[in-house]
C-alpha cells in the first residue's frame, strides 16, 4: 500500500499545520511585515520616542488606577496586552498596508504608542513575584494566559482587519 | 506627578532603544522570524529581574523601581509586536515556527528573569 503513512514520511511541520487546520486563519497576508526596512532617521526616532512616552503614560495611569496590591492575578497587564495586540493586528493589515509608504505613521503608532502601551517584562516580573510568594499555580496561570490570550486577540485582529480592508477571499 | 512624567519619558527612551535594537538585529538576521522583538523582550526581562532582585533587598528605592520597571523596561519590552508577528506566522501556516517563537521567548525570558533576580539580589 503506497498510501500507508510510514514513520519516515512524518513531517512535524505539516502534521502541526494539519492539526491546526481548522483553527488556522484564512487571511490573505503578505509574507513580510509592511514597510521597507528603512534606516532610522531623526524624525522616525522622535516619533518612536513620543509614541512610546504616550503609550507608557497611558499604561501606567491604567495600572495606577486599577492597582489593588493584593499580590493576586494581574488582570490589568493581561487586558492591556490583549487590547494592544488586537488593535495592532487590525492596523497591521488595514492602515499600515494601505499606507505602506507612511513609515513614520507606522513607527509612531505600532513601535511607539502600542509598543509602549503593551509590555512583556511586567508579565515575567509578575510571574517571578508570584513564584517568590510560592503562588505557583497563579504564576503558571499568568504565563499561560499572557501567552494564549494576546495571541488569540492578534489572530482575531488580523481576521477582522483584513475583512475591514476588503481583502477577504 | 513627577513620577508619572518620569515613567512616561523613560517609556519613550525604552521604546527608542527597542526600535534601534530591533533595527540592528533585523539588519543582521533578516525578517524570517521576529528575532529583534524576541531578543529585546528576553534582555528586558533579564534586566527586570535584576531590578526586582535589587528592590527585594532594598538596594533600590520603590520610586526608582517604578521608573525602571513601569517606565524604561515597560517601554523597552512589548507584547503587541511579538504576538502580531506570531499571529502572522500562524496565518502563513507556519504554526510550528509561530508557537516556537511564542513559547521560546517566554521560556527564555523567565530564565533571564530568574538569572537577573539572583544577580540583583546578590
Amino acid at each position: 500500500m503506497s498510501d500507508t503513512p510510514r514513520l519516515g514520511d512524518f513531517d512535524p511541520a505539516r502534521a502541526m499545520a494539519e492539526v491546526a487546520g481548522p483553527f488556522t486563519l484564512d487571511v490573505d497576508i503578505e509574507d513580510s511585515p509592511p514597510g521597507r526596512p528603512s534606516r532610522p532617521t531623526l524624525p522616525h526616532a522622535l516619533g518612536v520616542f513620543i509614541g512610546g512616552s504616550v503609550g507608557t503614560l497611558l499604561r501606567y495611569l491604567v495600572v495606577r488606577v486599577t492597582s489593588t496590591q493584593d499580590g493576586g492575578f494581574d488582570w490589568t497587564i493581561l487586558i492591556i496586552n490583549v487590547v494592544g495586540s488586537f488593535i495592532l493586528a487590525i492596523l497591521a493589515v488595514s492602515l499600515f498596508e494601505r499606507y505602506a509608504d507612511k513609515v513614520g505613521v507606522r513607527l509612531f503608532l505600532a513601535t511607539g504608542v502600542l509598543g509602549g502601551w503593551t509590555t512583556y517584562s511586567a508579565i515575567i516580573a509578575g510571574a517571578l513575584l508570584l513564584t517568590h510568594l510560592e503562588a505557583y499555580s497563579l504564576a503558571s496561570l499568568t504565563l499561560l494566559s499572557s501567552l494564549a490570550l494576546p495571541l488569540i486577540a492578534a489572530c482575531a485582529g488580523l481576521a477582522l482587519g483584513s475583512r475591514l480592508s476588503g481583502r477577504e477571499r | 506627578m513627577l513620577l508619572i512624567a518620569g515613567v512616561s519619558l523613560l517609556g519613550g527612551v525604552g521604546a527608542l532603544a527597542r526600535y534601534l535594537t530591533d533595527h540592528a538585529i533585523t539588519a543582521l538576521l533578516g525578517r524570517t522570524l521576529p528575532w529583534g522583538t524576541c531578543v529585546v523582550n528576553i534582555v528586558g526581562c533579564g534586566l527586570a529581574g535584576v531590578v526586582l532582585g535589587a528592590t527585594t533587598y532594598q538596594s533600590v528605592t520603590p520610586q526608582a523601581a517604578t521608573l525602571l520597571l513601569a517606565g524604561l523596561l515597560g517601554g523597552f519590552t512589548t507584547a503587541s509586536t511579538l504576538y502580531l508577528e506570531v499571529a502572522r506566522l500562524v496565518a502563513l501556516r507556519r504554526v510550528v515556527a509561530g508557537l516556537t517563537v511564542a513559547v521560546g521567548t517566554m521560556v527564555a525570558s523567565v530564565t533571564t528573569g530568574l538569572a537577573g533576580l539572583i544577580i540583583g539580589g546578590g
